[in-house]
């Protein structure tokens, strides 16, 4: 059984989430085991994959990812997570903070999120 | 030019302390309306520039087959949507410069319909109603665009599938397009045809996107001779009203005020 990170991605951008994908999977020791396009389905994609991180989008229709950051603490607190966001206002530093979240900047280059999924599981654990 | 050195010193009026308050409130009020458009456009264009840095780097990584089939249209799907968004921009902004340009003639909304559900990153089930033949008299890219904010309003926001009823009504065509969801307050829908409403709320709650797409199809169903509104569907959800000229010269007269009516 590989020892690979397993992730799930949660972005309502398909495209993003698409590149998020394939980025992710061309980085040793992660995998991405699944994807979601609102909260509601990132619940239920945890659940079902219990995956060892989670990437979150945070401005998302349906639930927001401070809502399912929220559920998926509260069922399973060893996932770790990273809130990955287009802009961040007070109000989304504020919030990740409280939660302990590690907030990241969306960019193309995976860099800083790779390093931060890295952290997110020390952090859980 | 020199000034004279003897006339009459200039009048300055004394200041007034009131005045001075009340052009100090509207400056602020002009700030943070800058501010908080930057904020929304710069919230809008992050992600599909990062999407399109990043797909353009996977393709320098010469990917797999299976990839590249993926990442070649969504790379365009991206680069069409920043198009998309400073368009947007410009004519919700009421520039004139990127209104569409195409002659009015008879377009069949059905195939339009289906055409620019087919380029949505996910299309959710569609189905089309009513008189499959109806037609507008609209420049078919302002058609385009309309129906493009409209369906992927429906399909991102909507819960289930989209349905497209189309018909004529009082000498007009007609399109309707709803989509099931939870009851919407009728301020949000009075507000939605507001320029970058969402701007408010996105910063801190679950919406995403620029709040620019009704406005803009209000501006071009009103270049188009045609309206726009939005109803509450009993149960839940939005109906979007979308009212066009069917022959040349009409116009589809009061039919919607672009608020919730």
């Amino acid at each position: 059984m590989s020892d690979d990170t397993r992730v799930v991605v949660v972005d309502d951008d398909a495209d993003f989430r698409l590149l998020m994908r394939v980025q992710l999977d061309l980085v040793d020791g992660l995998t991405v085991v699944g994807v979601a396009g609102d909260g509601i389905e990132a619940v239920e994609v945890v659940r079902r994959e219990r995956p060892d991180a989670v990437v979150m989008d945070l401005l998302m229709p349906k639930m927001n990812g401070f809502e399912a950051i929220q559920s998926i603490r509260e069922s399973d607190p060893g996932i770790g997570i990273v809130a990955y966001t287009a802009v961040a206002g007070n109000y989304a530093r504020e919030q990740t903070a409280a939660m302990g979240v590690e907030l990241v900047l969306k960019s193309g280059d995976p860099t800083d999120l790779v390093e931060a999924i890295a952290r997110s599981r020390e952090a859980a654990t | 030019m020199q000034a004279p050195e003897d006339g009459p010193a200039p009048s300055h009026a004394a200041p007034d302390p009131v005045i001075d308050a009340e052009v100090a409130r509207q400056l602020a009020e002009l700030d943070a309306i800058r501010r908080r458009v930057l904020n929304v456009v710069g919230h809008a264009l992050r992600t599909p520039m990062a999407t399109l840095r990043g797909l353009v780097e996977v393709l320098g990584s010469e990917p797999d087959q299976p990839t590249l089939d993926q990442v070649v249209p969504a790379l365009v799907r991206t680069t069409r949507r920043l198009e998309r968004l400073l368009d947007d921009v410009l004519v919700a902004s009421e520039v004139t410069t990127r209104l569409p340009t195409a002659a009015p003639s008879p377009v069949r909304v059905a195939d339009v319909v289906r055409k620019v559900w087919s380029e949505l990153a996910e299309p959710a089930e569609l189905v089309v109603e009513g008189d499959a033949a109806t037609q507008a008299f609209v420049g078919a890219d302002g058609l385009r665009w309309m129906l493009w904010h409209l369906l992927d309003n429906a399909a991102t926001y909507g819960q289930g599938p989209v349905t497209v009823a189309l018909g004529a009504e009082e000498g007009g065509s007609v399109v309707r397009i709803s989509s099931g969801g939870p009851e919407l307050d009728p301020d949000d829908l009075a507000r939605a045809f507001e320029l970058f409403y969402r701007g408010e709320v996105a910063v801190i709650s679950s919406a995403s996107g620029m709040g620019v797409g009704l406005p803009v199809v209000r501006r071009l169903a009103e270049h188009a001779g045609g309206s726009v509104c939005l109803r509450a569907r009993d149960g839940g959800g939005v109906t979007a009203i979308l009212r066009l000229p069917r022959v040349a010269g009409a116009t589809t007269g009061s039919g919607g005020n672009g608020g919730a009516g």
